[in-house]
């Protein structure tokens, strides 16, 4: 991490840090840094910065490093960190809403796999309106360029007859394409 | 007794046995499961990861079409139980929010109903002594690692259900079973079921956590009652014991399926059958097959 100057980080980033709060409903302010979230993180083993840690470079205006950060792409939401938190931040929810501003704001992904599973898993749904799992592993196998994923484990799931090659085509899809579009609406684009 | 039922995309699929164990069981319990006509996608933990209002949105739509029919909500799954409780729970706080998801769904959903999880139901609404009376026969000598997951249980101002960090409503019903449930540390850890296909390495590190801590105490199997667990902990079993040099060839059952077994159903009746992991092996020796 390069050298920063503290006071003007702080100063520079509070406009953002009170978009993070609102957005996310969670107060950084109330964490006191005890470590019970990281010490109960799942994927703590393998981030670069602890649950902790991002709420603390969060109050000491590292925003820019967190939105960089792989930490908010690997949270799994187990709940483990809020269930546990004696103030009782939701930092579940605090990650979600920083990936989604982060991608807003024009910051790459830091872990490119899970944004294309999650944006080819929304698109199956989109058109048809449930998960449509070999489309899922089609779209995600090509946008990822991890050509071989899941396929150690297709003919066993075929064999079975437990996922089809075929769409579960809803009824109702029209209505699930438009709750996609009218949420799209409101956020101004696409 | 009348719900809602909310199968949601795996049980359709990859969790096809937990969706016939429940329909199965139900029937004996006196539980009518009406299925959510032409449901959709929870949107799982992609939509809560990419989008603010996209998850309460398709949630909104499910809840509101139990709704009209009257109907609390049965939502086997954990994750999408998780999702739909997280739905109920902003809609319900925030007038607001509430206007414009309808003007989002284009139906009027009054938040005035709630979802169960399956083990909830199953306690909570059913209760074990009925579950106990229809049991024709014991899981004798079968030692079961309950295994309830994150989703279920937490967070628990979420979920309000059981103990976050030490759960025992599913032990008391396996045990009501003639089942042994043992204890152990695990029951509530992570099995990375959202990381399955982007981080593989993921999964095969936290379930070989789990398998080798159920392995330690003498489990033959574990259970849930989430098919993303079920799933994960079975697909990725073969992967997990190459990983690490270890062999566990441990079914994960979901509870309705050893419900299913104790009511007399048999393991093809209940989708036993379509385990990732040979079950036959273990059913044959407790003599349950």
């Amino acid at each position: 991490m390069e050298q920063v100057v503290m006071n003007t980080a702080l100063k520079a980033s509070e406009p953002l840090v009170d978009e993070i709060s609102e957005k996310s409903h969670v107060d950084i302010k109330e964490c006191y840094q005890c470590g019970t979230c990281a010490a109960g993180c799942p994927v703590g083993y393998l981030s670069d910065y602890s649950p902790r840690q991002i709420v603390r470079m969060l109050q000491t205006g590292l925003v820019e490093e967190v939105f960089k950060s792989k930490m908010i792409w690997f949270c799994i939401g187990c709940g483990n960190c809020v269930a546990r938190c004696p103030r009782k931040l939701d930092i579940p929810h605090l990650n979600d809403t920083l990936r989604i501003l982060s991608k807003e704001k024009g910051y790459p992904p830091a872990e490119k796999g899970i944004d294309v599973f999650n944006d080819s898993f929304l698109k199956t749904v989109k058109h048809t309106g449930r998960l449509y799992e070999a489309g899922l592993t089609m779209l995600y196998n090509v946008r990822s360029g991890n050509f071989m994923a899941g396929m150690d484990v297709a003919p066993h799931m075929f064999k079975l007859g437990k996922i089809s090659p075929f769409p579960h085509l809803i009824k109702g899809r029209g209505e699930v394409s438009q709750i996609f579009k009218k949420v799209d609406e409101l956020k101004g684009g696409k | 007794m009348k719900i809602a039922y909310y199968p949601g995309c795996s049980l359709e699929s990859t969790g096809i046995e937990y969706d016939l164990s429940n329909k199965a069981i139900a029937k004996k319990l006196g539980v009518e499961l009406k299925e959510i006509p032409n449901w959709n996608c929870c949107g799982a933990s992609p939509a809560h990861q990419a989008d603010l209002v996209l998850p309460i949105a398709l949630n909104a739509r499910n809840l509101a079409i139990a709704e009209e029919d009257g109907l609390d909500v049965l939502a086997p799954c954990a994750a999408c139980y998780n999702r739909m409780s997280a739905a109920i729970k902003t809609l319900k706080n925030d007038e607001e929010e509430r206007q414009k998801i309808n003007n989002i769904i284009g139906r009027d959903y009054k938040a005035s109903n709630r979802v169960y999880n399956m083990v909830e139901f199953l306690y909570d609404k059913v209760g074990v002594d009925k579950i106990s009376q229809q049991v024709q026969k014991k899981l004798s000598g079968l030692k079961v690692a309950c295994y309830y997951g994150c989703l279920l249980v937490k967070p628990p101002e979420l979920t309000q259900f059981d103990n976050s960090e030490y759960p025992q409503t599913m032990d008391e019903m396996v045990n009501a079973l003639g089942a042994t449930a043992l204890e152990w540390a695990y029951k509530t850890e992570c099995c990375g079921g959202g990381l399955a296909i982007s981080r593989t390495d993921v999964v095969l590190k936290l379930s070989n956590d789990i398998f080798s801590y159920a392995q330690a105490i003498g489990a033959d199997c574990l259970v849930t009652a989430c098919p993303m667990c079920q799933l994960n902990l079975e697909l990725r079993q073969p992967a997990t014991e190459k990983e690490y040099g270890v062999k566990y060839n441990m079914p994960v059952f979901e509870i309705s399926e050893l419900i299913g077994l104790s009511f007399g159903f048999s393991a093809k009746e209940l989708g036993i059958h379509k385990h990732f992991v040979n079950t036959k092996p273990l059913l044959e020796e407790k003599q349950l097959a």
